[in-house]
């Protein structure tokens, strides 16, 4: 090993101060802001970049706006050109996802210069999900749009800040276009006042190192962090991988449509390609463009490579290259398509597809650190709203919780059961409010918020529990806005055989008696209200809850890890004692039956799992079921073949389709979820979505399980031996 | 300074006791003069290390044991029992009563994901207890306090049998929705419980934290009843045993707020005991930094194993509101401090990117640094202080452990100098600067991450191996002056001593200022609060003249989540105050968040109202010494040859002997002062002088 030619500890205290810097940012974000968007969800961002620009340092709390701050930078860098009418204090804002990789409007950004002595030295990011842009949407949610000059204000860089404050006569334009101008104005004042921070410490910062070292020091990090991540990419077989997720688009009245996106993604040595495809763009808010392509790409790459010893920087991207194929398709968006839900609608199925491949392609690396990287899915969407109306204070209340987005289940993992109410991929240190912030400052009486029996996907690692919760607009007439669901009806996937989690679903019931059952003093639970359930599509345009309406919704599970049938009964044991998994799941899923003292009947257990193993496969099997040497690694490539990673059955020669030597057994995913007393909401037109069970002709141990539509070709085996051909 | 034993026994004692997770010390105060114990931690029964330790320090006052405790005006217990409790979670089996539908708040807690990137680090809240032990209640208060639904008291009481009976708990907590504006309902539940089990600990959640935010209130209400068994456990039988061995004075327990509460009072809020060993030294801090005229204080603690570092502004210990402890929300107030894994045995390795690291991984007591010799085979912190010639391998803690430089170099060696072809003593300079930089962050987060700028305080640094790295932990955060006080063990010891009673409540309001008219809820909320808190300090005991009580209150704009704290006067508040608090929390905030950050044209609210209610405790004195320099070739008891980490090169320096220092003495860096248990190294460019307390003050 070679001996540095520089300064190491110097290095690394210059990168800890630039990872200070940016913390130090989100502190003034926090503190200034006040927004509960900010201080309670967390949806913000901020980070700094070099002149480049290169990421010196990013401060997670939603991991996609990497791809934003980046985009966004790098399209002002172009703007500005040499520099010439750049001063210290000047600032773009920028919330358009078509020309400045924004993620959705909702999402500004606010991006400074950083100065030292009068010279140009980088970028400083900040970004929050403002309260609301305007438009025919509130808080940025534009469902009901046809093209996105109805979705609200649309900011391409504007440089709408001098000297370090924002220009009175945009002031006035912004207060005019939006529904909360004195919120929304103070957000744009707090990323201001972040991005100030940082060019004042980072003066200090280069003042100490010296202009000269500090810039050494800068790429000296970034050039560590892209070693360690190519390293751990080297360790990962060549080859390509391919998954396929669809969008759920059930908005203007037509069709409920399955909009389908591709990713392909090519290993070839120390380099990730991800190559993005998808259907043409369409009339509604859920088409992506780069940002949001570019961001979760990233976001699924970090929570699974990003651990121990890898700070975030510019050194990260250099290994990995996004491409997006032909302009106008739902991966790569142009005017006039409307993106006003880009980041969680295309963007997250996007997080999720570049979680499949990867997990993948782990699961046939050779280095174990890396295959216990594989996990489950979670949900990446959620059933949410953005209501606006007069509260019982005599104000106005903007409404956008959260709480069922932070509330889905985490995808299993090899080493632990999935976490419960992990929120979104990109969604790191998440809150979910209390029911006492709502109602003290909204017209709702909040009536359950519990976790939901079953939720988490089956495995021998159960996947993270969601979040169900019902509120009533009680303290006011109406309050009126868009909904919106995403993955109501294609689940998250397990991994290595484990299956599929809940689907997330949300509903209002109407006219309930729920002052009827207060006056005689009788509390409303689930099992007194009465009320007409409707039910509703995912995309609401104009949903108005008057009062008494309740609007309960249920966030989706994390999925499962390895062949439930491989769960220690034990565990199942627990989650039925703690009720978080029913009687008939626990039999039928995990073939786990208890005695009267609720202890396990082993005899019983066993007989149950070999009765299932029996069903799956339409006999006895011939061989054990083992733990794979590798939890959750059903699959593995021997002497040419695949094969299962329990008995070591060959199932098909390693250029071909291991699927072709699995027993399979396809139901529609509503039937077979309706059996495991699951929740999914099933599709009334064509196509169905599909379970594809596939397991082992020998064992019966579960090896994979897809969700696809009806029809659909099967899915694409990893192939290892084209990965340089195809990269040629 | 030799005064006998007659003189002392007819003085005042005040006797402190901390009761660590090793080792239980004690301090004793007689007169002018202070003494040490220290026994071993005696787990099954703590009050036995309790009085071995007491024991020890009256021996060195030539006292028998009776003697001393009788003469004992104070006696002041701080102990870990209630923290290991939560972080072993090894509590009470606590059963809950919990508003029908909302049973999963501690799983859900506020959203449990941390920020970290990696997957394998987000990991569920542990169960404080089994979700069997969850039983919903039928009733039901809205946001402004009106009971909706009454309680089923029926319901309580069949829960109640079947928690005692069938699930078998042992306390109790009370968890209803907004309860802070109306505790009627968890009071009629608790009222139904103890009709049934007069026995059983219960604590409605209003009782212990009355502030909106169920999360925080409820876990805070959990916490109280899961550590009550072994805190009562602990309180009782010390209490007992102290006072059969003849204590006559009074007996207070140490809060992590900074302050006493008698036995009653412990014993029916545990919870305040938490995190009460780091609070004792900011209180040290401060009351010696009200002695030297300093009003802000950056404070610094170094261990074997850990760096804890807190912030005093203007002589107010900063306070914690809300403690979060490891996963669980708490509404427990408490001294700040923040702590990081850089200590003597912090351990230095290489990480994957190829950069040096040092710590949070200790090698603690075993096997402890390579220069031990007792098979420490990773390169620490005093591996490398050793190797630069700061610690003299024959003197280590008293010359008690001999240690073994050329061991300290063998590891430095392999695992540092090898890969990065770095002398041994580079290698050493490499771990000192990282340590510095982690202690210096640290240091940064309690002040900048405040608002507040380190350059204009004070860097007030205690415990055995700080003094080694202070200047500079000072020099990197633009820190002036440093104070090293004249004897650290006795420092924390005065801390502890010089503790006065402390009676804290918090009140959720909610009075919008916009609409003065509703000051008359607030009014009655705090004459309450002050009556009931004023009173209970009557019942401890102080009179009337010992007694303080202040005032402050929690404003926000409306729609924001932080808070800023005000005083209060202590009057009634009339409708008209309401403008002027207004502009005071305005002229705050922008203080706090920089100029023009202020919402324009937003209401603010008053959230919450706190009393604190201080009864003052007499407290040993401490005389000024003449200042009398010494001739510095005195001074020197040797010269060293020292490899300065700063400078990147060996120097040979004196080393000063502590001991013949004297009050109004002056020294220039580079040098070292060698006291007993403490080494300070004075750098190049620093100025190292004696007050009249006898601290250090250096200068650079």
């Amino acid at each position: 090993m070679s001996t540095p030619d520089y300064d190491v500890i110097a290095a690394e205290v210059h990168r800890k101060a630039m990872q200070n810097l940016t913390d130090e940012m989100a502190i003034t974000l926090v503190r200034t802001s006040g927004s509960p968007i900010v201080t309670e969800s967390k949806d913000f961002s901020t980070c700094l970049m070099d002149t480049i620009p290169e990421h010196l340092g990013f401060s997670s709390y939603v991991l996609f706006h990497v791809g934003s701050s980046l985009i966004g930078t790098q399209v002002i860098a172009s703007l500005v050109g040499d520099g010439s009418d750049l001063r210290p204090g000047d600032g773009w804002i920028v919330n358009d996802p078509h020309s400045a990789g924004a993620m959705h409007q909702g999402d500004v950004s606010v991006i400074m210069p950083t100065f030292y002595d009068g010279e140009h030295i980088g970028w400083s990011f900040a970004n929050m999900h403002v309260l609301d842009v305007g438009g025919v949407g509130i808080s940025g949610y534009a469902p009901g749009a046809h093209d996105v000059w109805q979705e609200g204000m649309l900011f391409p860089p504007v440089r709408i800040i001098r000297e370090g404050a924002i220009d009175g006569e945009w002031e006035k334009y912004i207060a005019a276009n939006v529904r909360a101008p004195g919120p929304v104005l103070n957000d744009i004042r707090s990323m201001i006042a972040a991005n100030n921070t940082a060019s004042r410490k980072l003066a200090e910062v280069v003042r100490e190192f010296g202009l000269e070292r500090h810039r050494e020091y800068c790429e000296i990090n970034k050039d560590l962090s892209e070693q360690v991540l190519r390293d751990r990419i080297s360790r990962i077989p060549d080859g390509v991988y391919e998954a396929v997720d669809w969008n759920e688009f059930d908005g203007h009245d037509g069709p409920d449509r399955l909009l389908e996106l591709r990713l392909r993604l090519e290993v070839d040595g120390t380099d990730l390609r991800f190559n993005y495809s998808g259907v043409p763009q369409i009339d509604a808010f859920v088409n992506s463009t780069r940002g949001p392509m570019f961001g979760q790409a990233m976001t699924a790459m970090m929570t699974t490579l990003v651990y121990g010893d890898l700070p975030v920087n510019g050194g990260l991207w250099r290994p990995i290259t996004v491409e997006l194929g032909e302009e106008g398709t739902i991966v790569n968006a142009v005017p006039p398509a409307p993106v006003s839900n880009a980041h969680s609608e295309v963007g997250m199925r996007a997080c999720k597809l570049s979680k499949d491949v990867l997990c993948q392609a782990l699961a046939l690396s050779e280095d174990p650190v890396l295959r216990g990287r594989i996990g489950g899915q979670c949900q990446d969407g959620f059933p949410g709203n953005a209501l606006f109306g007069t509260n019982q204070h005599g104000g106005i209340s903007v409404v956008f919780y959260p709480d069922n987005a932070i509330g889905a289940g985490g995808g299993a993992q090899t080493i632990v059961d999935g976490q419960d109410a992990y929120g979104l991929t990109c969604t790191t240190g998440g809150g979910i409010p209390d029911i006492e912030n709502h109602e003290g400052a909204d017209p709702v009486l909040f009536l359950w918020r519990r976790l939901i029996p079953n939720s988490g996907g089956p495995g021998q690692m159960r996947g993270g529990q969601a979040l169900d919760q019902a509120y009533a607009v009680h303290y006011g007439d109406l309050m009126a806005g868009p909904g919106f669901n995403a993955c109501a009806q294609v689940p998250p996937h397990g991994v290595g055989g484990g299956y599929p989690a809940n689907a997330g679903i949300f509903y209002p019931v109407r006219e309930t008696n729920i002052t009827e059952l207060l006056a005689k003093g009788v509390l409303p639970v689930r099992a007194r209200i009465e009320g007409r359930e409707e039910p509703v599509r995912s995309k609401i345009t104009h949903l108005r809850l008057e009062h008494d309406d309740v609007f309960v919704a249920l966030s989706g599970g994390g999925g499962g890890l390895g062949d439930p049938l491989l769960r220690d009964p034990e565990a199942v044991a627990r989650d039925l004692a703690f009720e978080y998994v029913t009687v008939e799941h626990a039999a039928s899923v995990y073939g786990v039956l208890l005695a009267e003292d609720g202890s396990v009947d082993a005899e019983k257990t066993a007989a149950a799992r070999a009765e299932i193993r029996r069903r799956r496969i339409g006999g006895d099997p011939g061989k054990e079921l083992r733990q794979p040497a590798s939890i959750g690694v059903a699959l593995v490539r021997e002497g040419g073949s695949w094969a299962c990673g329990s008995c070591g059955e060959s199932l098909a020669d390693d250029a071909s389709n291991w699927r072709a030597g699995a027993v399979l057994v396809e139901r529609p995913i509503a039937e077979r979820y309706a059996e495991m007393e699951m929740q999914v909401r099933d599709r009334k037109e064509a196509p169905r979505v599909m379970m594809r069970e596939h397991f082992c002709p020998g064992c019966a141990m579960c090896l994979a399980v897809d969700v696809a539509t009806d029809g659909l070709d099967p899915l694409v085996a990893p192939s290892l031996q084209h990965a340089v051909a195809a990269a040629s | 300074m030799t005064s006998s034993a007659s003189n002392g026994s007819s003085l005042d004692a005040f006797v402190g006791v901390d009761v660590g997770g090793t080792h239980t010390d004690v301090s004793v105060v007689l007169g002018n003069r202070i003494e040490r114990g220290k026994a071993l931690t005696t787990y099954d029964d703590f009050s036995r290390g309790v009085l071995e330790a007491v024991d020890v320090a009256a021996q060195r006052f030539e006292l028998p044991v009776e003697d001393l405790l009788a003469n004992t005006k104070l006696f002041i217990n701080g102990t870990t029992v209630v923290t290991n409790t939560i972080t072993q979670l090894r509590g009470s089996r606590v059963g809950v009563l919990i508003t029908s539908g909302f049973k999963d708040a501690f799983r859900f807690a506020g959203g449990p994901r941390s920020t970290e990137l990696d997957d394998h680090l987000q990991l569920n809240v542990p169960d404080i207890m089994d979700r069997r032990a969850i039983a919903e209640i039928d009733e039901r208060i809205d946001w402004s306090g009106s009971v909706l639904v009454p309680v089923d008291l029926d319901g309580v009481r069949e829960a109640a049998r079947h928690l005692v009976e069938d699930v078998g708990i042992d306390a109790l907590a009370v968890c209803f929705l907004w309860s802070l504006a109306n505790g009627e309902n968890e009071l009629a539940a608790e009222a139904a419980v103890k009709e049934l089990y007069p026995d059983l600990f219960v604590t409605p959640s209003h009782r212990v934290f009355p502030v909106a935010g169920e999360t925080r209130r409820w876990t805070t209400a959990v916490l109280n009843s899961f550590v009550q068994d072994r805190a009562d456990i602990y309180l009782t039988s010390l209490n007992r045993k102290l006072r059969d061995a003849g204590l006559k004075g009074g007996l207070a327990f140490f809060q992590g707020l900074g302050g006493g509460i008698s036995l009653e009072k412990a014993r029916q809020y545990p919870l305040g005991l938490l995190g009460s060993g780091p609070a004792g030294g900011a209180i040290g801090a401060n009351e010696l930094a009200k002695r030297m005229g300093f009003k802000r204080v950056l404070l610094g603690d170094m261990g074997g194993t850990s760096f804890d570092t807190g912030i005093i502004s203007d002589n107010e210990i900063h306070i914690d509101k809300n403690l979060q402890l490891g996963p669980f929300q708490t509404g427990v107030n408490i001294v700040d401090v923040v702590s990081v894994g850089a200590g003597g045995g912090s351990i230095a390795w290489v990480s994957e990117r190829g950069v040096p690291q040092v710590g949070p991984q200790s090698a603690g007591s075993t096997p402890g640094p390579a220069a031990l010799g007792r098979g420490g085979t990773e390169p620490t912190v005093t591996d490398a202080m050793v190797t630069m010639g700061f610690i003299d391998p024959e003197r280590y803690l008293g010359g008690r452990v001999k240690l073994e430089p050329q061991l300290s170099r063998d590891v430095l060696d392999r695992v540092l100098g090898a890969r990065f072809g770095w002398s041994t003593e580079e290698s050493a300079a490499a771990v000192h600067d990282l340590v510095v930089v982690n202690m210096a962050n640290a240091v940064r987060e309690v002040s900048v991450g405040k608002g507040y700028d380190p350059r204009d305080f004070l860097f007030l640094s205690y415990g055995g191996t700080l003094p080694l790295f202070a200047t500079q932990i000072a020099e990197r955060l633009g820190i002036s002056t440093i104070v090293i006080p004249r004897n650290s063990s006795v420092f924390c010891a005065l801390g502890l001593l010089s503790s006065d009673f402390i009676l804290r409540s918090d009140q959720g309001v909610g009075w919008d200022l916009s609409k003065p008219d509703g000051v008359g809820r607030v009014n009655e909320i705090a004459d309450q609060m002050v009556a009931t808190s004023h009173q209970e300090m009557l019942d401890e005991g102080f009179s009337e003249d010992q007694i303080e009580i202040r005032r402050s209150a929690d404003i926000r704009f409306q729609g924001q989540e932080y808070e800023l704290t005000l005083p209060m006067p202590a009057r009634a508040l009339t409708g008209e105050d309401a403008e002027t608090l207004f502009d005071q929390f305005l002229g705050l905030y922008e203080q706090t968040y920089g100029e023009g950050t202020a919402w324009k044209g937003v209401p603010a609210s008053m959230i919450n109202y706190s009393v604190t209610v201080v009864g003052r405790q007499p407290r040993p004195t401490m005389d000024e010494v003449a200042l009398a320099p010494a001739s510095l070739e005195d001074l020197v008891r040797e010269r060293r040859t020292v490899f300065l980490p700063t400078e990147r090169r060996s120097e040979e320096i004196p080393i000063y002997d502590d001991l013949l220092f004297t009050a109004g003495t002056a020294v220039e860096g580079p040098a070292i002062i060698d006291a007993a248990d403490t080494t300070i190294y004075v750098p190049p460019g620093t100025k190292a002088e004696r007050d009249s307390y006898m601290n250090y003050v250096l200068t650079r």
